[in-house]
């Protein structure tokens, strides 16, 4: 092909990587970025915007956007995509495209043509098809679509740099399409193609005022689509031609619009595989995945396995790996925070600014950094079981149950996440396919009770109910799951109305994870924790610190009784008369388990001088009501800080409000119940 | 006959892909179209959702989404895959990376 005289693109050339899900792309942009990845956000959505420049072309940008199937989105995800191409005007698309899977993967590819954007056909997985007796006439397909077309693996690294010269040049000379038109001239005596050049036509003044390539406004307008139709604004004269098109092509094809354009596509499609794709014998890594099927979701194995599976990733995070990390991280800071108190000590340096140092700063820090080696340890598993392909499965397997309070089968995970931490299972809710169930799963991910609020059952279960301890913590847990059930099906009619996303997924081979991706994943979210929740914990400490510490003379005190906080407690202290525990001392260790559910204990043991005290103040009523309370309210500010993160600051103080309003309601219930059936 | 009543290890042809908006849209683009042939292949557990077989690869849906898609023409599975056109052409693969020939660099 000549290179006309072209404008040559000397800007920053930009691509977007555009693909199905479960088809190497995150591999891709890996292999193409590098460690030049940037990760920001989307306006408007929760969903990252990752995008790098390309190794070796510091001029590049490639933007990594969310797996799409077409460009009629689905989820609040596929809309990103879509609106990425339309609006930002890439200079140029990747189009990863998996082999194996190539006619459903082509479907996409159709309607990026039709955009008139210079793209390349990277395809990917190549070695999996040869590796089964498949092949791609690679020079015959790049005929018929008229765009290069680069036979890749990612995961291989193989071909990526002939990949890069061509996606390079394409931009570069702003290469478009050869061919944007897919409809037969003879399929079905052109009823298709007839509509689709009439449309054509008819908008084209309107398609350029819009900025919408005008193949791809035709054929989505045809399709329904109703962003491009409020786009195009058309009189109605305009409409009312466009209504007969349609109806002319609905008769003549006996099909409605949308499947009369998606059997365009596919019989288009079914040629170019017909002429170029020789089909392998069913592959390996199919035959594996249904062999590891009949296990993992087997009629009789799968909830077992799942349960399994689950019970391994929580022991080995929270018990093994995680515990072990955490135990290095706090010797290490507690080296430096002991050596750091001498100097400050020998340097007799003011008590405030030693107590600033030592209790607020270090111990905010240290209590950040606490959680670090849980979210590490945690994605690694659940990137692991991701990127294999099993997490599909779980949601397969799980979602008849979750449906009922609903949500889709995706949720389970985070919420059991939450039985060892709130922090990681709200940073993982990020998966979920649509807005509604991610917010609805962070509402309901602090009633699963975790594992730090265990010592405050331990305590008060060694106290006040020694030879009942275990049934009253399986009763906590139970109360907890059931509150959240209770929270589910309430806001299912309300705030949550509507379906979630219905329930349509791909079932991918299984595969091997790439450690490099599960690396950068686990980076990524570590450092993401750090950055953002810092400041946050950080600030509450040194808060908790100073409200403790100070009396209103700004003065150290001596005895907690005469700080702040136990005046704020003071306060406060009427609203819980009603549960029993209407004291200064009890809400001002509930206070405290604002910061850190593990405070609470300490707090209540400094404050009564031990377990006697405690006893001689409640009873064993009042003490289990309490622990409903605990249960239920505000999570830790670390957890307050995750949802700022993924929900924003509104839905996190709303959480913290709702749920403290939710544990009143209940402690009062249990209470009520308790008094009534003569308990004490 | 609908989509949810298809046995296991049976295929068949749809004939109507019925519901509205984004979902049927959905179906249309993930290949469920009218005349594509849908393969049977598990229940879940708990008995919902269901796994089908579509061009080549793994979908699954819910059985009231199911309930939508009409089909008939239902034979066995075994019986399809045995009659599937095999190529004899003997094709080199293409090296990875293999130049694109279209864009002459």
């Amino acid at each position: 092909m000549e290179h006309k005289a072209k404008a040559v693109n000397t800007g920053k050339l930009t691509f977007a990587l555009v693909g199905n899900q479960n088809c190497g792309k995150t591999t891709l942009f890996n292999q193409l970025t590098g460690a030049n990845q940037h990760v920001g956000n989307f306006p408007g959505v929760t969903v990252d915007r990752k995008s790098g420049s390309i190794k070796g072309h510091p001029n590049t940008e490639v933007v990594d956007l969310p797996g799409i199937y077409s460009m009629s989105p689905y989820t609040s995800e596929e809309i990103v995509s879509r609106r990425f191409v339309l609006e930002e005007k890439p200079t140029a698309i990747i189009n990863i495209v998996d082999a194996t899977n190539i006619e459903r993967n082509l479907y996409l590819t159709m309607q990026l043509l039709e955009l008139e954007i210079p793209t390349i056909l990277a395809l990917n997985m190549m070695d999996e098809m040869a590796g089964n007796g498949g092949s791609v006439l690679i020079n015959e397909l790049e005929d018929l679509l008229q765009i290069p077309v680069v036979p890749i693996s990612a995961s291989k690294n193989e071909g990526i740099a002939e990949l890069v010269s061509h996606a390079i040049h394409i931009a570069k000379y702003n290469e478009k399409p050869g061919r944007n038109d897919f409809c037969g001239k003879e399929d079905h005596s052109g009823a298709v193609h007839r509509a689709i050049h009439g449309v054509m036509s008819l908008i084209e003044d309107h398609a350029e005022k819009a900025d919408i390539p005008i193949r791809f406004a035709a054929t989505k307008l045809l399709e329904g689509d109703s962003l491009v139709e409020k786009a195009l604004n058309l009189d109605d004269n305009e409409t009312e031609t466009l209504d007969k098109i349609v109806l002319q092509m609905e008769k003549e094809r006996g099909l409605d619009r949308a499947a009369a354009m998606a059997d365009m596509r596919f019989t288009f499609i079914n040629r170019i595989c017909e002429e170029t794709i020789i089909k392998p014998r069913e592959s390996k890594e199919h035959i594996r995945s249904r062999n590891l099927d009949r296990f993992f979701t087997g009629k009789w194995t799968a909830i077992p396995a799942f349960i399994g599976i689950m019970a391994l990733v929580f022991y080995l995070t929270f018990n093994v790996v995680g515990s072990f990390l955490q135990g290095v991280l706090e010797i290490i800071i507690g080296a430096i925070t002991d050596s750091v108190d001498n100097v400050l000590t020998a340097g007799n340096v003011a008590a405030p600014i030693h107590s600033l140092i030592i209790d607020a700063i270090f111990t905010g820090v240290g209590s950040v950094l606490s959680f670090v080696p849980i979210i590490v340890v945690l994605y690694f598993f659940l990137s692991m079981l991701e990127d294999s392909g099993y997490m599909a499965r779980v949601a397969f397997v799980m979602d008849k149950l979750l449906r009922r309070i609903g949500l889709s089968g995706r949720s389970i995970v985070p919420m059991l996440i939450g039985f060892g931490c709130s922090v990681p299972a709200i940073m993982s809710t990020r998966t979920l396919p649509s807005d509604r169930d991610r917010k609805m799963t962070q509402l309901l991910i602090p009633f699963m009770s975790c594992s730090a609020k265990m010592p405050i059952y331990a305590f008060f279960a060694a106290a006040f109910f020694p030879d009942r301890a275990a049934l009253v913590m399986i009763v906590l847990y139970f109360t907890g799951i059931v509150v959240a059930v209770l929270v589910a099906l309430c806001g299912k009619n309300t705030k949550f109305k509507g379906e979630a996303v219905p329930f349509v997924m791909e079932l991918p081979n299984y595969r091997l994870p790439g450690l490099k991706n599960v690396l950068m994943l686990m980076w990524d979210k570590a450092k993401d924790f750090i950055q953002r929740a810092f400041t946050v914990i950080f600030l509450g400490t040194i808060a908790v610190w100073f409200l403790q510490n100070f009396n209103f003379y700004f003065h150290m005190v001596e005895s907690s009784e005469e700080s702040i906080l136990a005046a704020l407690a003071g306060i406060l202290a009427p609203i819980f008369i009603p549960l029993g525990f209407g004291n200064w001392k009890m809400v001002t260790s509930l206070i405290s388990g604002f910061l850190a559910k593990e405070s609470v204990v300490s707090m209540l043991t400094v404050l009564y001088g031990g377990v006697e005290g405690l006893r001689a103040e409640l009873t064993p009523l009042t003490a289990f009501v309490f622990l409903i309370f605990c249960l239920l309210y505000t999570p830790c500010v670390a957890a307050i800080a995750a949802e700022k993160r993924e929900a924003g600051r509104r839905a996190a103080l709303k959480m913290v409000i709702f749920q403290c309003a939710v544990a009143w309601v209940v402690a009062f219930i249990v209470r009520a119940i308790g008094l009534a059936l003569g308990l004490n | 006959m609908n989509l949810s009543k298809l046995e296991i290890g049976k295929t068949a042809t749809v004939t109507t892909v019925g519901g509205s908006g984004a979902l049927r849209q959905h179906f249309l683009d993930m290949g469920i179209i009218p005349g594509s042939d849908v393969s049977m292949i598990k229940y879940a557990p708990m008995g919902d959702p269901i796994e089908l077989r579509i061009s080549g690869y793994e979908l699954t849906i819910r059985l009231a989404d199911a309930k939508q898609i009409e089909i008939d023409n239902i034979r066995d599975t075994s019986e399809v895959e045995k009659n599937q056109k095999k190529h004899s052409k003997d094709i080199p693969h293409p090296a990875l990376g293999e130049e694109a020939f279209y864009t002459r660099l």
